[in-house]
């Protein structure tokens, strides 16, 4: 070994001599990233690119597999004697941190006190922690420790929460080694990797790029690449031109870019899709905009759209259109088969004709708002709904955090919204989209039978029985037309000929572990 | 017109009249409308109905190149005329009063003199959002410090021209003045610098719509035409192409009418 290693230090020292470009190093695969993170603290929120990088490094209870069902990850057996007030956890054993240290259960009870007494602000799992018991005393200071959690052993964690919660499994918690800060102090997260996941977090160099070394010692094998690569890449055009000059083994496309990529003959065969857990709508503001209380004219939107040309003429077939609110196949959920309703611009007029609305009378002036990433759908709509309404409908395209505030504080009447599932169960895209207390929901609908029926959800066990309750829910979404289901987007990505095993996760975590490179 | 009067001018005329004609007659010919999507010709080539192709949405390049080319003049004229009669109003009255009005007046220009146009026009765009009426403000208020200066400069060496002084000398009054002396003097120059600021205004409108602080769809302008095309920088780069071509030229052929307009117009030149 040490003559390998003096050979390749000998060959390094040669190339930079002769002034050749270094190539990357044996087994690193190279990739992209469509943005910077915004984080490598697991206690801090992390948006969906930090998050993406974030899940390979740290791990919770379960995992969402391709398919969207729950998989075991540290935990691998979860049972509730009482119908989903408590909760009983079989950790996973012989499970090692990047450190060395073994995971124990004390490793979940001290990441999960260390949410809850974050500050200024608590930990953003905090808000899934919230029903143990005893959560709300720590938060306070009235405690000092979760009172509702036991651990009988090492490799077994029995949390009690104030009211039945079966979903709790499921809840994305990144589970951390609690000997961190003690050995690199409170911003130990960017001296060292505390995470459990088949990647050890090695180097952020902000704006520019992200390395990951493999963690030989991973409780489900090591990964096939002895180090990822992640360079910050938020221009399309560069983003080809780096992969069409053979400098990425993968890049993941910005949704807008698949179908310019896509019908180039050079991509054949390079072209990898994976289904999104998202759900997808135009989103119609009641308070804001009177004309939409009236059903007739939600309905008449839905009319005016052709949302199947969308399909094929936006997203290249690379998107899946249900008239629902839930992702199919959501830990496991079948929705019912309700067919869309057809594009029909003539009866569409005349629904808004019978609302007092002919011609576009007293309808006020109306724009389809949306981030960057949505200005050609938007701007198709926005046609068809001039032509079909009679008064010119525009096209309000706003940088991505202005248009996510404009929309939390209900500023936006008609705007195309979109929710990727956290966990896997439809309760992560029903109750946060449309019951009355969610700040996520932004169309501001309030229903009280919509809410007793996420309440009811919530409490069930039985996943069928949940199941059920959801497909009611979405029927009573319908029935309301509270919103016009739009197509979701795989997520699509170019992977290098005879790079194997790369995997986008529903959840958008791309997932190197069984990457291998040719 | 007195512009054709100088070899500029006459070149400016020539290619103002080379970007017209085929628009003319595209306008004429063909049934072009910039709005109308055929996702069926997304990205299609050029053809006998789609003389430039189409964009990425089906859209016809020709059309949206003439639409856009009229509301970016738009755009640049109005933001013009708001910067020149503020500039006017403002510079001219500060030139001519002097005194404490003037040094408020000129260090205000000064202080937004101090950054370039396009970051200031950024900051303003940023601050009053998107929209066609909010890029028309957004611009005249990057240009206003040029302009004030510029007035300002005209209005002091002229109320300090032997003139004037003469005219006041055998009494005339100061609205008297203004408006057979002053304003008469200024106008020429006035008109000429503003004349040479379109070329630039419209490029800082295709730039700023270009990064998408500028106007929204369904409006299409030079700026909304080069950010799509820079979308399909790489495999479509024909949609960038037409609409640089055409900033280009149109930047050009106003910038040697003013020229020409300047030349004409310039007393020593005569």
């Amino acid at each position: 070994m040490p003559l390998l290693a003096a050979l390749r230090l000998l060959l390094t020292v040669l190339a930079i001599a002769a002034g050749v470009a270094v190539p990357a190093m044996a087994g690193t695969l190279r990739a992209s990233l469509s943005d910077d993170l915004t984080t490598i603290d697991p206690f801090a929120f992390p948006g969906v690119i930090s998050s993406g990088v974030l899940r390979q490094v740290y791990e919770g209870f379960t995992a969402i597999d391709a398919a969207g069902d729950a998989v075991p990850a540290l935990a691998t057996r979860w049972e509730t004697p009482d119908g989903g007030r408590t909760w009983r956890f079989a950790l996973r054993p012989d499970v090692r941190f990047h450190s060395g240290r073994p995971f124990t259960a004390a490793d979940v009870l001290w990441t999960w006190e260390h949410h809850l007494t974050r500050k200024p602000q608590p930990g953003y799992s905090a808000f899934y922690l919230r029903g143990i018991e005893g959560a709300a005393a720590l938060q306070q200071g009235t405690a000092t420790a979760l009172s509702g959690v036991a651990i009988p052993d090492p490799h077994t964690l029995v949390v009690r929460l104030t009211e039945p919660d079966a979903l709790f499994p499921l809840y994305p918690f990144l589970f951390v080694d609690r000997g961190m800060e003690t050995e690199f102090g409170p911003a130990w997260h960017e001296r060292a990797s505390g995470g459990t996941g088949p990647f050890r977090l090695v180097s952020w160099r902000h704006g520019e790029s992200v390395r990951l070394e493999a963690h030989a010692g991973y409780w489900d094998g090591a990964p096939a690449v002895d180090a990822v690569s992640l360079v910050v890449l938020p221009d399309p055009n560069t983003l080809m031109a780096r992969y069409d000059a053979g400098e990425l083994d993968v890049a993941p496309l910005p949704e807008n870019a698949v179908r310019t990529v896509v019908r180039q003959p050079r991509y054949d065969g390079q072209i990898a899709a994976f289904a999104r857990a998202q759900v997808r709508y135009l989103a119609l503001n009641q308070d804001l905009y009177p004309p939409f209380r009236d059903r007739r004219v939600r309905e008449a939107f839905g009319l005016a759209l052709d949302r199947v040309a969308t399909v094929n003429g936006l997203h290249a077939g690379r998107a899946a259109l249900t008239n629902g609110f839930v992702t199919p196949g959501l830990g496991g959920y079948r929705p019912d088969a309700v067919p869309l309703h057809p594009f029909d611009p003539g009866r569409a007029k005349a629904l808004l004709a019978e609302a007092g609305h002919a011609g576009g009378r007293g309808l006020p002036p109306l724009q389809v708002a949306g981030g960057p990433n949505v200005r050609e759908e938007a701007t198709y709509f926005a046609a068809q709904l001039t032509a079909v309404l009679g008064i010119p409908v525009g096209v309000r395209i706003q940088e991505r955090a202005a248009f996510v505030a404009a929309i939390n504080e209900g500023r936006e009447a008609l705007f195309i919204n979109g929710w990727t599932a956290d966990f896997p169960d439809p309760m992560d895209q029903l109750a946060t989209q449309w019951h009355s207390a969610s700040p996520t929901n932004r169309t501001h609908w309030r229903n009280p039978d919509f809410d007793r029926l996420m309440e009811r959800a919530r409490g069930l066990a039985d996943p069928d029985a949940r199941d059920a309750l959801y497909r009611d829910a979405e029927a009573l979404l319908r029935e309301e037309a509270v919103a016009l289901p739009l197509p979701t987007p795989q997520f699509v990505a170019l992977v290098r000929p005879g790079v194997t095993g790369v995997v986008i996760r529903p959840d958008g975590t791309t997932d190197y572990h069984a990457a291998r490179l040719p | 017109m007195i512009a054709v009067r100088s070899l500029a001018g006459r070149a400016g005329l020539l290619l103002a009249a080379a970007l017209a004609m085929p628009l003319a007659l595209a306008v004429l010919l063909l049934p072009l409308d910039p709005a109308a999507m055929d996702l069926g010709q997304a990205w299609a080539g050029p053809s006998a109905v789609h003389p430039l192709g189409c964009d990425g949405l089906g859209r016809d390049i020709a059309a949206r190149l003439i639409a856009g080319t009229g509301t970016s003049f738009a755009i640049a004229g109005l933001a013009l005329a708001l910067a020149v009669g503020l500039g006017v109003a403002s510079g001219g009255v500060a030139g001519w009063v002097g005194g404490r009005t003037d040094a408020v007046v000129l260090r205000l220009a000064d202080l937004l003199h101090g950054f370039p146009e396009l970051s200031l026009a950024i900051v303003a765009a940023a601050l009053l959002g998107p929209g066609t009426e909010a890029m028309v403000l957004t611009l005249a208020l990057a240009a206003w410090p040029s302009q004030v200066r510029w007035c300002r400069a005209l209005a002091l060496s002229n109320r300090t021209a032997e003139h004037v002084r003469a005219a006041a000398a055998l009494g005339a009054g100061p609205l008297h003045t203004v408006r057979r002396h002053l304003l008469p003097a200024v106008a020429g120059p006035v008109a000429i610098r503003a004349a040479l600021s379109i070329g630039p205004v419209m490029v800082a409108e295709a730039t700023l719509s270009g990064l998408g602080l500028g106007i929204q769809e369904p409006a299409v302008s030079l700026g909304t035409l080069i950010r799509d095309g820079l979308a399909d920088l790489r495999d479509a780069s024909h949609l960038i192409a037409a609409t640089t071509i055409t900033v280009a030229a149109v930047a050009l052929a106003v910038n040697l009418l003013a020229e020409g307009l300047r030349e004409s117009l310039d007393p020593r030149r005569r």
